[in-house]
């Protein structure tokens, strides 16, 4: 077993290290008459009476500094992060480095069509290979993110049933498994949100949306597998039962692991889908973003896209802004375009072979699932004796009854011996749940070496559980008290209210 | 920050000796049996965590062993004073003391008060404090129903800890114990006493994306939505017991009873605290009446538990199409399904079947509500469709 022993540098925030003054306006002797007289002439209004209140720091403290709290910090670089439901893959080299090219990063989004032709190719070649993927007709990279995607899908909804006067159409049915942005962005979007619960077989229970669907149904988001890995096998049904209500179908494609290249959402009887492309298309994300997201549809609801899209006019690539149903913009200008091209070579560099993603996803997941459904006091909560798509959910609910240990001492135990923890207490639906994903990054022996980590982690809950329940203790900060961490007192987004913090003392 | 702090010494007794309580007669039962005392453990692991995280309020105790000679004998550094109740020397301690001493804390203005013991002491409790100062309890019971103990003595430390420093929910919540009455008959019934005001600390659930800081509970949000959008004029509506439904109230500025069925019409009280007989004599003098309840935390009983009132015949005449149910979210996720018990297993039947709960501010969810009478009959099959669901 790999030992895993994190950096503790007492490292203070940058605005407190250092002190004497290492910046300086450095003028040579032979110019100093015309700084002065060049400072005499500027308007007094611009000229500082009070140093400015940022760090006083020489290049090498400043690159010590972050060294440091890299050196504190975990992610997939180090070792494997197995987020449920967050889809953290390794974010191929290539595509930094060729996303940092300079003809990328200068870009300016005022700068002329015709000098730019090359990424509005990336643009409108993604649009189609995303169309492609998820059985749409015609997609938007505006979204700068999955839940702004979300957002783009419940107005378009709604604008739909507007247009068709249909104003009784005002509710969205969002199962109780579902992404909690859901039903933010369906309530956002103005809609009253109706939550169907899930059957024991892991599928949303079809007696229950039978029993709420009405013409006041205006759409029902879905994701297909669901949160709990699970496919829902009757979704041609569903998706017949909304159509025939003329309600639409909203497909959560923030994560596309289980399924790419294997069946797609548009086929599946899916109006709307939004993805996100830090996520299924491996551009960087969590700390490392930005993200992107796309929305694509179906042909029938192309005009209500945002714009601007990318179209090509047999001759050069345009942006077209003459949608006429659209809901407009998400975002500035055309969202957020160095992850769109990180996407544009990931999807490149594989081509055909995409497919193998989602069949290796899967089959690591299943693998993972097996040796961890057999430990003793885990259990699968649901859909006992399915596989699973692109991640598993196990509940730790036996384990605490029976050892005290609860599923945050278990991912807490878990960070000690190398591993990030993945996603727990989620869906809610889960008691003491771990929400597990491992994507087609990790190979056999990596997630041999988590499977391993686990039973050492839930074999020691049974002879000695205060030693789980005490980690960790080879990380850089031990267990945080839960409540003080998230308090409001202790939580300094900047320097400044740290400082309003001191003022007022504890 | 001033902590009252008031110890139940015999709390929990009765547990180990088999026994439901320790409460009046069941005390002198659980020492013939031998039992022994539980609380003092619970303090002192209590005052261990609550110097543990540096705790900087005073603590008022009760004197002896209700309180002071646990603080007297604690090796750690915490500032406290002592009441001088119960009075010194008495040997026994009583429900009466429990009054008393809390009645004390109220009179000297503690901002929370906590204490060490059970659903009896809880309800001694309440009785005393009246929800107008926060309670806290520290789990020492042999029951404990109601929604006011913490996870453990070290739970109820942090949010102690939390409390003093602001920024921590407080709501209403459930005091409920056994109902003595029917214990007798041999029915293990729980009933709920009254509302007290917690403290409430989402128990160690990490805030991830998804629901960043814990789920607040949202009444208002569900009174709110309900007068907005569904309360109608010409309908006369009854309110079954609970913090829910009087949050409607509440927010028309209107009069509720907390364990009663009341009445409103058009905006206006009608009627409180409603029998069976009164609810359907007052239903003949209008032209439409609708029911508007909460579900029994943890228990899931829609109608049938502390609402009996609403008895089958009423049932009937108001008909489920004019029956409104709210509860908050996290309250129906404590619930596999909702029941119905009301003595008339054709009605429960038919009244069985997806209802909608209301849970927030245009919000609803759909919970599955069987009959109490025959759910041999309604039991899922593996591939989670019931065998016989009656459609609605």
């Amino acid at each position: 077993m790999m030992v895993f022993r994190q950096a503790k540098w007492d490292e203070p925030v940058l605005f407190e290290l250092g002190g004497s003054s290492k910046q300086t306006f450095a003028v040579d002797d032979e110019f100093s008459g015309e700084a002065e007289e060049a400072l005499s002439k500027a308007p007094r209004h611009v000229l500082r009476s009070v140093e400015p209140g940022i760090p006083n720091l020489s290049e090498v403290e400043v690159v010590r500094h972050f060294t440091r709290l890299s050196q504190m910090s975990y992610g997939v670089d180090l070792g494997p992060v197995p987020l449920g439901s967050c889809t953290m893959k390794y974010n191929p080299k290539v595509s930094e480095e060729l996303a940092s090219d300079r003809r990328i990063v200068d870009l300016h989004p005022y700068q002329d069509v015709d000098s730019v032709q090359g990424v509005l190719e990336i643009m409108y070649l993604m649009q189609k290979w995303l169309s492609e993927i998820t059985g749409m007709d015609e997609c938007s990279l505006q979204p700068p993110a999955g839940a702004a995607g979300e957002f783009v899908g419940a107005l378009i909804i709604k604008k739909y049933h507007l247009d068709k006067g249909n104003t009784g159409k005002v509710e969205m049915i969002v199962p109780e498994a579902a992404h909690g942005s859901n039903p933010a962005s369906s309530a956002m979007a103005g809609f009253k949100v109706v939550k169907i619960p899930t059957a024991p077989d892991g599928e949303t229970d079809i007696e229950a949306l039978k029993a709420v669907l009405s013409d006041s149904t205006a759409g029902l988001m879905l994701t297909n597998p669901n949160t709990l890995g699970i496919f829902e096998s009757k979704i041609v049904e569903i998706s017949d039962l909304l159509h025939g209500r003329d309600a639409l179908m909203y497909y959560d494609g923030a994560n596309l692991n289980g399924i790419l290249g294997l069946v797609r959402p548009g086929d599946m009887g899916f109006d709307i889908i939004h993805l996100n492309l830090h996520k299924t298309f491996s551009a960087p994300h969590g700390g490392g973003g930005p993200g992107a997201g796309a929305v694509c549809v179906k042909s029938g609801l192309k005009e209500y896209l945002p714009v601007p899209i990318v179209d090509f006019d047999g001759r050069k690539y345009v942006f077209r802004y003459d949608l006429s149903r659209t809901v407009g913009r998400i975002s500035w200008f055309y969202g957020n375009v160095v992850p769109i091209v990180k996407s544009f070579i990931y999807i490149a560099t594989l081509g055909p072979s995409l497919r193998e993603v989602a069949e290796l996803s899967v089959l690591n997941t299943n693998y993972l699932m097996r040796k961890l459904a057999g430990l003793r006091g885990v259990s699968l909560a649901y859909g006992e004796g399915r596989w699973r798509k692109h991640e598993f959910v196990v509940s730790f609910e036996k384990l605490l009854k029976e050892t005290g240990v609860s599923a945050e001492d278990v991912a807490k135990a878990l960070l000690d011996r190398g591993f990030h923890a993945p996603t727990i207490y989620f869906p809610l639906i889960v008691k003491e749940a771990h929400m597990i994903e491992v994507t087609e990054s990790e190979s056999k022996e990596n997630i041999d070496a988590l499977a391993n980590a686990y039973k050492e982690v839930v074999d020691l809950a049974y002879s000695s559980p205060e030693l789980v329940k005490s980690s960790p203790t080879n990380t850089s900060v031990g267990r945080l008290d839960v409540l003080t961490a998230n308090h409001p007192k202790t939580l300094a987004p900047t320097y400044r209210y740290v400082e309003k913090l001191k003022d007022e003392g504890p | 920050m001033r902590l009252g702090l008031i110890v139940n010494p015999v709390a929990g007794m009765g547990g180990s000796v088999g026994l439901k309580g320790t409460d009046g007669e069941l005390l002198h039962e659980a020492l013939r049996r031998g039992a022994r005392p539980v609380a003092p453990l619970k303090v002192t692991r209590f005052l261990n965590a609550l110097t543990g995280k540096g705790f900087k309020g005073v603590i008022i105790s009760a004197g002896g062993s209700m309180g002071c000679d646990y603080l007297a004998g604690f090796e750690g550094v915490l500032r406290y004073s002592c009441l001088n109740l119960p009075s010194p020397g008495k040997t026994a301690t009583s429900r009466e003391d429990t009054v008393q001493v809390v009645s004390e804390f109220v009179r000297r203005g503690v901002d929370l008060i906590a204490f060490v013991g059970g659903d009896g002491t809880a309800r001694d409790v309440l009785e005393a404090c009246r929800a107008e100062v926060p309670v806290l309890g520290i789990p020492s019971g042999v029951k404990m129903y109601s929604g006011v103990f913490a996870a453990s003595p070290e739970a109820a430390a942090e949010v102690v800890t939390g409390f003093s420093m602001g920024g921590v929910v407080l709501d209403y919540v459930e005091v409920a114990d056994v109902d003595e009455a029917r214990l007798k008959e041999d029915v293990l019934s729980v009933r709920v006493y009254g509302y007290a005001l917690t403290p409430l600390v989402e128990d160690y659930v990490i805030p991830s994306k998804d629901f960043a800081g814990g789920s607040e509970e949202d009444k208002w949000g569900i009174a709110e939505y309900f007068v907005e959008e569904l309360m109608r004029d010409d309908v006369l509506y009854f309110l079954g017991p609970g913090t829910t439904t009087k949050a409607v109230a509440d927010l028309l500025g209107l009069k509720k009873t907390l364990l009663g069925v009341d009445a409103l019409f058009n905006r206006a009280v009608v009627g409180l605290d409603l029998s069976e007989s009164d609810v359907l004599n007052l239903m003949r003098g209008y032209e439409q009446a609708a029911i508007v309840v909460s579900i029994i935390g943890r228990q899931g009983y829609l109608f049938g538990r502390g609402n009996q009132q609403f008895s089958a015949r009423v049932l009937r005449e108001v008909g489920r199409q004019n029956i409104y149910v709210l509860s908050t979210a996290s309250k129906l996720s404590s619930v596999k399904h909702l029941l119905i018990d009301v003595g008339d297993p054709e009605l429960e039947v038919a009244l069985s079947g997806y209802w909608r709960i209301i849970t927030g501010y245009r919000e609803e969810s759909v919970k599955l509500v069987l009959p109490a009478c025959c759910l041999d009959r309604y039991l899922r099959t593996p591939s989670g469709s019931l065998q016989s669901i009656p459609q609605s």
